[in-house]
């Protein structure tokens, strides 16, 4: 028998499994995918963001002591984490006068932020329109790789000994006397606790042991160019009214660099509407351009996730002695992840001794970057990030899905050159033999 | 010393033209030698289409010396090679050529969307990419690749590249202007750009310049180079 079974694997998940590894408790996350963060979290926008409005909600809080927690996690796991900031600009005159008063009450907060005179504004980002007014700098945003981050901690856990099942969807739950019976396409599992962390399909875990609860899919559309460096930090326009449901996306990078425009939310039907319409594009394309003297070169993707809201806020609670819920993590989940993970194991003092353990180990410190990596026995597979054969392959033999490999290596990511590279790569390591000739199934 | 990065059909036919007009030549590549014309010749309508290109690549390459080493920066001059990274006082010729614009589509993005690029490179290493194809855009080489498919699949044509995809694991349908396609594989050509990650600074020459799958214009563009090249031999030391 399990102590603790976590449903789902994403960044919330994984930071909960990640933080567990740390105690005396036998713990065991099954994952639908075949690798860590590959719904939910892998279309977000990747953004450590420094605040969430209003302040009163939980996600709130939790969005300014994840990003507080940040940098020791990106430290302990070995992901890319970089504080680009975050620039609010006043295009009207309004939101101009609004200023002092909007750093003002950042600043009671805690939060730090430097009011931006327009001409610094157009040094710090030259690509910016001459008919910007001023703007707010907050120093604390952030990017990261959302999969990186959360293979990263689905590693250090599974290192200090969290059993992980991929590919594996759970079906039903059955309460049992004390202990909860978790029933999956790959066997059941007998646990003391469980805790549903099933992102968009979190209602339907939670039902299964009778507790209601709805879950509407947020759908995000993103459109990421080609060209780096276009901005070199978020740039967002400061909103004339703020809107209660969405902080609005902005002109975002992505954390190698790439103008990442977006997100949009579109309330939709279905947890599997992913798709990317042109007027979204569009949209979005017309939302930002405005804040720019032109727009980034080419176009080179557009995505969209899923948010999953269970109203105005994160729903952290234990509706049944032993299952607690993690639900409706909507934005800002990935800056939460590490606050999550902290409250939940206060819920968990309620039914287990947390004992840490004596030895908790590290995960092998990345080299990113580095040119000295091509060496004799590997080579670089994809120039325009750096990812050497050897990388591609670990991760691959880690997670054996192509998506992964894509999403945490960011090889492949900028252009076609290596892709079909890559495609061999894994699929070599992936497939058997006879389904070779299938290769690009993947 | 002129050092090339890029040793497919542009980096090779430079190299041997500036060797005969007396220049001391370093020519680097990360990958194999002959580029994506090496490639082509792999598969037989493609091989037929640029006979001429390759046989001509060949004929240069005589006692050619293809360093293994991918340059990392100009200014200065970084190849990362297999013993360690060397710094050299020279200046460059860009032959990286060309690469496709990634394929990035409306509606959903399954798996089974290629460029061109990627999915001849996978036909010619005998890897099967699908059983039946659109194959959407404009260009020569989208004859070449569809001729190819059909031999043993469905393939159809569209030349709009504004595409609409279905699917959730796999590609199912394509709409394309209101009009629906059934295939499981979804080739696109958006076009070709400089393939030059490293935003190397030098020379540009061949496809790097042209960007095209027309060889005929990286010919001439080479050809115009190099004369242009050898008139001007104060740009470069000669030896």
């Amino acid at each position: 028998m399990k102590d603790i079974v976590v449903v789902g694997a994403g960044v919330t998940g994984s930071f909960i499994a990640k933080e567990l590894s740390k105690f005396d408790l036998d713990v065991l996350v099954l994952e639908k995918k075949l690798a860590p963060g590959l719904e939910q979290t892998k279309a977000c926008s990747g953004i450590i963001h420094p605040f969430q409005l209003p302040f009163k909600l939980l996600r709130s809080k939790l969005c300014l002591e994840g990003n507080r927690m940040m940098d020791a996690e990106a430290e302990e796991l070995g992901f890319e984490f970089k504080r680009v900031g975050l620039i609010a600009v006043a295009t009207n005159p309004i939101t101009f006068l609004a200023i002092p008063l909007i750093v003002l009450y950042l600043k009671m907060h805690g939060i730090k932020a430097e009011v931006i005179r327009r001409k610094k504004l157009l040094e710090m980002e030259p690509n910016l329109t001459e008919k910007v007014y001023g703007g707010i700098f907050i120093p604390s945003a952030g990017v990261v790789n959302p999969v990186e981050m959360t293979a990263r901690a689905c590693l250090f856990a599974k290192l200090n000994g969290v059993e992980f099942i991929y590919g594996c969807e759970v079906i039903g739950i059955e309460r049992r006397g004390d202990r909860f019976i978790v029933k999956t396409n790959r066997g059941n599992f007998e646990s003391r606790v469980v805790i549903n962390c099933a992102g968009i399909y979190a209602d339907e875990i939670a039902k299964m042991v009778g507790y209601e609860m709805r879950i509407i899919p947020g759908k995000g559309t993103h459109v990421v160019f080609a060209e780096k460096g276009f901005t070199k930090h978020l740039v967002v326009a400061i909103p004339l009214k703020p809107n209660k449901r969405t902080k609005g996306g902005g002109a975002l990078i992505g954390f190698d660099g790439k103008p990442l425009w977006g997100p949009n939310l579109i309330d939709v039907e279905s947890k599997e509407d992913t798709s990317v319409n042109k007027r979204e594009i569009e949209g979005i394309i017309a939302k930002f351009a405005p804040l720019f003297k032109r727009t980034p070169e080419e176009i080179i993707a557009v995505y969209s996730g899923l948010r999953s809201i269970a109203g105005s806020d994160f729903v952290i609670n234990e509706p049944i002695r032993g299952f607690i819920n993690v639900a409706g993590i909507q934005s800002p989940g990935l800056t939460a992840a590490p606050a999550i993970a902290k409250i939940v194991l206060g819920m968990l003092s309620n039914h287990f001794e947390l004992r840490r353990k004596e030895k908790i180990f590290r995960l092998p410190k990345k080299v990113k970057n580095e040119i000295w990596k091509f060496l004799e026995e590997d080579e670089i597979v994809c120039l325009c990030n750096m990812v050497t054969k050897k990388e591609i392959l670990e991760v691959a033999e880690n997670f054996k899905c192509f998506d992964a490999v894509k999403q945490i290596t960011w090889a492949g990511m900028d252009c076609e050159k290596c892709k079909a590279d890559i495609i061999r790569l894994v699929g070599e390591k992936v497939l058997k033999d006879s389904d070779k000739g299938e290769i690009a199934w993947l | 010393m002129v050092v090339i990065v890029g040793a497919g059909y542009s980096g090779l036919i430079c190299a041997r033209n500036l060797i005969d007009f007396g220049y001391s030549v370093r020519l680097f590549d990360f990958r194999k030698t002959g580029g994506e014309l090496a490639i082509f010749s792999k598969i037989p309508e493609l091989k037929e289409h640029y006979e001429s290109f390759v046989d001509e690549m060949k004929s240069v390459l005589g006692d050619l010396n293809v360093e293994k080493g991918c340059v990392i920066s100009t200014d200065p001059l970084r190849i990362l090679t297999p013993k360690g990274v060397e710094i050299v006082d020279d200046k460059a010729i860009i032959a990286t050529g060309a690469v496709d614009r990634n394929p990035w589509v409306y509606g959903k993005r399954p798996a089974g969307i290629f460029s061109p690029e990627t999915a001849i490179k996978l036909i010619s290493e005998g890897y099967k990419i699908g059983n039946s194809f659109l194959i959407a855009g404009d260009g020569e080489v989208l004859e070449l690749l569809a001729t190819h498919l059909s031999k043993n699949h469905k393939v159809e044509r569209v030349k709009s590249t504004e595409v609409y995809v279905h699917g959730n694991k796999r590609v199912e349908k394509v709409e394309v202007e209101g009009e629906e396609f059934k295939c499981d594989t979804l080739i696109l050509f958006r076009g070709r750009k400089t393939f030059n990650p490293k935003n190397l600074l030098g020379d540009l020459v061949g496809n790097a310049v042209v960007c095209s799958y027309d060889y005929s214009l990286v010919r001439k563009n080479v050809r115009e180079f190099i004369k242009k090249f050898t008139a001007s031999s104060n740009l470069f030391s000669r030896v």
